[in-house]
C-alpha cells in the first residue's frame, strides 16, 4: 500500500496479508496491527474446526471423496490438507478401525472402506463446520488484504 | 451406549447422533457469528453483544425457515388436488 493510498484511505490490494490470513487464520490482521480482531478471527475458526473435527472425526475432510468441499475447507489454510494427511494415515489406512468391502454394483471393482468412516449426519455436519470455516477464513483474507489504514486507525480507537 | 463406550473422539464421528442433530445448530450459528463479527464490527467493545445478536437472528431464522416449510409440507401439500 502505498503512503498516498493510506492517508486517502484509498483501497488496495495487500498481498502479504493475504497470504499471512491463509497460512494463519487471524495472521493478516495481526500484522497489519489488528492483533485483538486477529485473535477473534483465529478463535472463531478454531472454534469451527474443532467442533467440525470433534462432529465428524478426522473423515470430515477427504480430498478424494469430497473434494468440492474440500476446496471450501482449504480456505482455512494447511491445517485442511494436515487433516486430510491425517484422514488418509489413520483412518483410510486401517490404523483405527477395520477395513471391509464396500457395497458395490455386480461387475465394478471393490473398494475398502474404515468401519471408523464417518457417514449421515455427523459426516455432513463435520463436513459443514469445516467448510464453513474455510468460506469465513475466505472473507477474512479478502478483509486483510483490502483493509485500508485509515479504517485500521479508526477500528484501533475503539479496541 | 455400547457405541459411546468404543468412541475415539476428534479420530472417529460423534456415534448416535440420530434425534438430536438439529441442536447441531447451535454451535454452528456461535462458530459463524465469532468470526464474522470480528471482522465486520467496528468497535471491538461490542463484539459480545454483536456475536450474541448475531447468533440468535441465525437461528429464530432457521426455526422460522423450519416452521414455514413443516407448514407447506405438513399442511398445504397435502392440500394441492391429486389427479
Amino acid at each position: 500500500m502505498t503512503t498516498e493510498a493510506a492517508n486517502t484511505g484509498q483501497q488496495t490490494f495487500n498481498p502479504l496479508a493475504a497470504i499471512c490470513a491463509w497460512l494463519i487464520p487471524g495472521l493478516g490482521h495481526w500484522i497489519s496491527g489488528e492483533k485483538a480482531r486477529g485473535g477473534l478471527i483465529l478463535l472463531g475458526i478454531a472454534f469451527l474446526w474443532i467442533c467440525g473435527i470433534f462432529i465428524g472425526g478426522l473423515d470430515a475432510v477427504d480430498r478424494s471423496s469430497d473434494r468440492l468441499w474440500f476446496v471450501a475447507q482449504a480456505g482455512s489454510g494447511p491445517i485442511a490438507f494436515a487433516v486430510n494427511g491425517l484422514n488418509e494415515r489413520v483412518i483410510k489406512s486401517g490404523n483405527v478401525g477395520e477395513l471391509i468391502d464396500a457395497p458395490a454394483m455386480r461387475g465394478q471393482k471393490i473398494d475398502k472402506i474404515s468401519t471408523s468412516m464417518g457417514i449421515a449426519r455427523a459426516n455432513e455436519y463435520g463436513i459443514l463446520f469445516t467448510a464453513l470455516a474455510g468460506l469465513m477464513n475466505m472473507i477474512a483474507i479478502l478483509d486483510a488484504a483490502t483493509r485500508t489504514k485509515g479504517e485500521r486507525r479508526r477500528e484501533g480507537e475503539g479496541t | 451406549m455400547t457405541n459411546m463406550l468404543a468412541w475415539i473422539p476428534f479420530i472417529e464421528p460423534v456415534p448416535n447422533i440420530g434425534s438430536w442433530w438439529p441442536l447441531l445448530l447451535l454451535p454452528l450459528s456461535i462458530g459463524l457469528s465469532l468470526v464474522y463479527r470480528a471482522i465486520r464490527t467496528k468497535d471491538l467493545a461490542n463484539y459480545a453483544r454483536d456475536v450474541t445478536i448475531m447468533t440468535m437472528q441465525i437461528i429464530l431464522a432457521m426455526a422460522g425457515l423450519g416452521i414455514v416449510f413443516a407448514i407447506v409440507v405438513q399442511w398445504l401439500v397435502p392440500l394441492l388436488p391429486v389427479t
